[in-house]
């Protein structure tokens, strides 16, 4: 690491970089250190505004140009989602707001969404094995998750228009409680596995 | 700490340039938009978005609306961009009305042929009649005749100049003669000269 980028790694503030609003914040985080000019803070701006653009066609099968603000803030907010599931793999902020700067938002978009489709299709997979082993002598609050809380979640997920949806469910009993963002569905879903574990079924998986 | 990414860096996008490059396709049939037109369009278009909650990036539904419009017989280069405007308006209401149950070309198809057809290019009977029967139409789906085919139909038994003359009694009623038309005069001005004298009594 150069001189440089060592000065500039330790002018970011950690407390001013949130995990749940990583691209935003390292934005303006990397704007206040002078990383950033005006013209490249207004480059990322356009790039979302065209990603968020393509977004909608996906949306509405190109059919419209327009939508309601309330689901425009919706994909915009899958859209920052999904970029900062990718930044935050880089696991460096001035890495991070080099790739911001550099690499399109599009790319960005894409790179996030293919790591949350994957916990998407982990989290349906552990699913049915945890359906298929779930406790007989379970608590409300636990048939409630597995019976309704959770089909409705999964069912419903769509890392294209909504990543950054949660599931908002607790299970005391086991020491579960949300909400949670897919990623960490995943890993609860492998803890209530694990309690589950030696349970015997006849089908297999 | 403001946030640098929000809906509103994108809400405000002029469009002027991008209508005004639809002259290329308008100008076959007589009709031109000015850069002043071009400028109201343009904040008419995001006056109408903000007042119906919708976010558009780009030129989107003015462009559909400029190139089928524009091939109407009722438009003129009068009038021209006050429908453009009315309509623009109209389609953003319709589409937050209908949450979003129909596609932007086939609400646009529809309202040019009402407006061709229905309104013979009449902004007010297509702004308060035909919005109002799109949008109970695209709600209801296929009950739509069940709840409203009677109360929505349009007496068109008389848009023809024949019908127009017919009585109730189904018989055509000739064109006025001079000697009505005469007729017609005198009395009128003798409501005048009635109606002179009071106001002088009033006074």
């Amino acid at each position: 690491m150069t001189e440089l980028q060592l000065t500039n790694q330790s002018a970011f503030q950690p407390e001013n970089l949130r995990r749940s609003d990583y691209t935003n914040t390292l934005a303006a985080e990397a704007a206040r250190i002078g990383l950033y000019t005006e013209d490249d803070i207004l480059a990322i701006q356009t790039g979302l505004m065209n990603t968020l653009a393509v977004v909608i066609g996906y949306a509405t099968k190109n059919e419209s140009t327009s939508v309601r603000l309330d689901k425009a803030n919706e994909y915009l907010g899958c859209v920052l989602y999904n970029c900062d599931t990718y930044l935050l793999t880089l696991n460096d902020p001035f890495a991070a707001a080099e790739q911001l700067k550099s690499i399109p938002m599009e790319e960005l978009y894409n790179r996030g969404f293919a790591i949350n489709r994957e916990h998407y299709q982990k989290a349906k997979r552990l699913f049915a094995n945890v359906r298929y082993t779930r406790l007989h002598d379970g608590s409300k609050t636990y048939n409630r998750a597995i019976d309704i809380l959770l089909p409705h979640y999964l069912g419903s997920y769509d890392p294209r228009f909504n990543a950054q949806d949660q599931l908002y469910m607790s299970i005391p009993s086991m020491g579960v409680k949300g909400p949670f963002h897919m990623d960490e569905t995943v890993a609860m879903l492998e803890k209530l596995l694990a309690v589950q574990k030696g349970r015997q079924s006849d089908l297999q998986i | 700490m403001n946030a640098l990414i929000t809906l509103e860096n994108f809400a405000l996008q002029p469009v002027d340039d991008k209508i005004l490059a639809l002259n290329e396709v308008s100008r076959e049939y007589g009709l031109v938009l000015t850069a002043e037109d071009a400028k109201e369009l343009s904040e008419i278009r995001e006056r109408s978005l903000k007042d119906n909650e919708r976010l558009e990036i780009g030129l989107g539904a003015m462009d559909g609306i400029i190139r089928r419009f524009s091939r109407s017989s009722f438009i003129n280069q009068e009038n021209y961009a006050y429908v453009i405007a009315e309509v623009t308006d109209l389609f953003y209401y319709i589409k937050t009305e209908t949450d979003d149950k129909v596609s932007d070309n086939e609400l646009l198809d529809e309202l040019y042929l009402r407006f061709e057809q229905r309104c013979r290019g009449s902004v007010d009977l297509l702004l308060s009649r035909e919005g109002e029967i799109l949008i109970r139409k695209i709600n209801a789906g296929e009950n739509y005749e069940k709840w409203f085919g009677a109360s929505d139909s349009v007496d068109t038994s008389r848009d023809t100049d024949i019908n127009a003359r017919r009585d109730d009694s189904g018989v055509v009623m000739p064109y006025l003669t001079d000697e009505d038309r005469n007729l017609v005069k005198e009395l009128e001005q003798s409501w005048r000269e009635e109606n002179e004298g009071e106001d002088e009594d009033n006074d």
